[in-house]
């Protein structure tokens, strides 16, 4: 073989080479990017369950921790936050009842000594994260 | 003697780049099978969630619920008009009778619900009000026994089975529903549905 040819051998061997390995990278990158997609929307969907989960917890606790509350005092509560690191947990407190002290009210009068009227709390849980953003709001109504 | 050495060199070469070629391609096709496989999992996943989720949602602001093997049957409340201030959910019962009752701080012409529910689970029905505070009863001979909170009622629902369909008041919810086991135990309401796969729903009413 001459020199040219030697040349030529050597010149498409490498080129060989590159070819096949550019052509495998770019099928295994392909392959990689679907499967770290399907991990990724996995993971993902883990954290948005537990994050709802979370502040699911959250809300059922401050609800249970609202309706023990002594809400029929001379002085109004109008709203209330509990400090947590990652929801933003608060409620706003409406009265309907006879008090004409309190920020929001409608006030009735009422004969019945049994009632005193009823208070409408809207609770919510909102998460701090910036990716996953859970809110959850609940309205009910407490008996004074 | 140079040329048939390189010669020998690209055979070696092609007959390892073959070998590692094939390996990394089962390999990879294994991983991609097992990943496919997971997200096909992960959706049929998905379809259970999201219709565990709305079955949770309509539930918690269910009624008087009631079910059958593969049926569960409830009022819905009009939490839309609670939360967007229509109705307070609160009577003042001294001006309250059979007939009407009063409740302060609503919205009731803008109300479309035709049930009210009080707490001891009865349920009357009420005609559109064109006063803002009161609600009128249907029947106003009927005695009744009214509470201090009520809840407007929206619709009467149902889920059933059907047709291997899981439906929603005539909507299809879920497909390839083989089973869907109710029961109900105290105030909870258990749940066997199957696709494939089987999964076990518990719901606190």
């Amino acid at each position: 073989m001459s020199r040219l040819g030697v040349f030529i051998m050597m010149y498409y061997k490498k080129s060989f080479a590159l070819l096949l390995t550019l052509l495998f990278f770019i099928t295994f990158s392909f392959l990689w990017i679907y499967i770290l997609e399907v991990k990724t929307y996995q993971s993902n969907i883990s954290t948005k369950q537990y994050q709802k989960i979370q502040a699911d917890l959250y809300l059922e606790f401050a609800k249970n921790y609202i309706s023990k509350l002594e809400l029929d005092n001379e002085q109004c509560i109008n709203s209330i936050k509990i400090d947590n690191e990652n929801f933003d947990i608060y409620a706003n407190f409406f009265y309907i009842s006879e008090k004409n002290s309190c920020s929001n009210y409608v006030q009735v009068s009422l004969q019945d000594e049994a009632s005193k009227g009823t208070v409408r709390v809207d609770l919510y849980v909102r998460s701090k994260s910036s990716i996953f953003k859970v809110k959850l709001h609940e309205r009910f109504l407490k008996k004074l | 003697m140079r040329s048939s050495f390189i010669l020998l060199e690209l055979i070696i070469c092609i007959i390892l780049l073959s070998f590692i070629g094939i390996y990394t391609t089962r390999f990879t096709l294994n991983i991609y099978e097992s990943s496919h496989s997971n997200l096909i999992l992960l959706n049929t996943k998905l379809d259970f969630q999201s219709t565990y989720l709305f079955i949770e949602t309509k539930l918690k602001h269910a009624l008087n619920v009631s079910s059958s093997n593969n049926k569960i049957s409830f009022y819905e409340e009009a939490i839309e008009d609670f939360k967007s201030n229509i109705y307070s959910g609160f009577i003042n019962l001294d001006i309250s009778d059979k007939t009407q009752v009063l409740s302060p701080n609503s919205q009731m012409i803008k109300s479309s619900a035709n049930y009210i529910w009080f707490e001891n689970n009865t349920i009357y029905e009420i005609e559109q009000s064109f006063n803002d505070d009161l609600i009128v009863f249907k029947n106003t001979t009927q005695s009744k026994t009214i509470y201090e909170h009520y809840k407007l009622i929206k619709r009467s629902s149902s889920l059933y089975l059907q047709d291997n369909m899981l439906f929603y008041n005539g909507n299809i919810l879920l497909n390839n529903v083989k089973t869907f086991d109710v029961k109900k135990q105290d105030n909870k309401l258990y749940i066997e549905v199957c696709q494939n796969r089987c999964q076990d729903w518990v719901y606190l009413l």
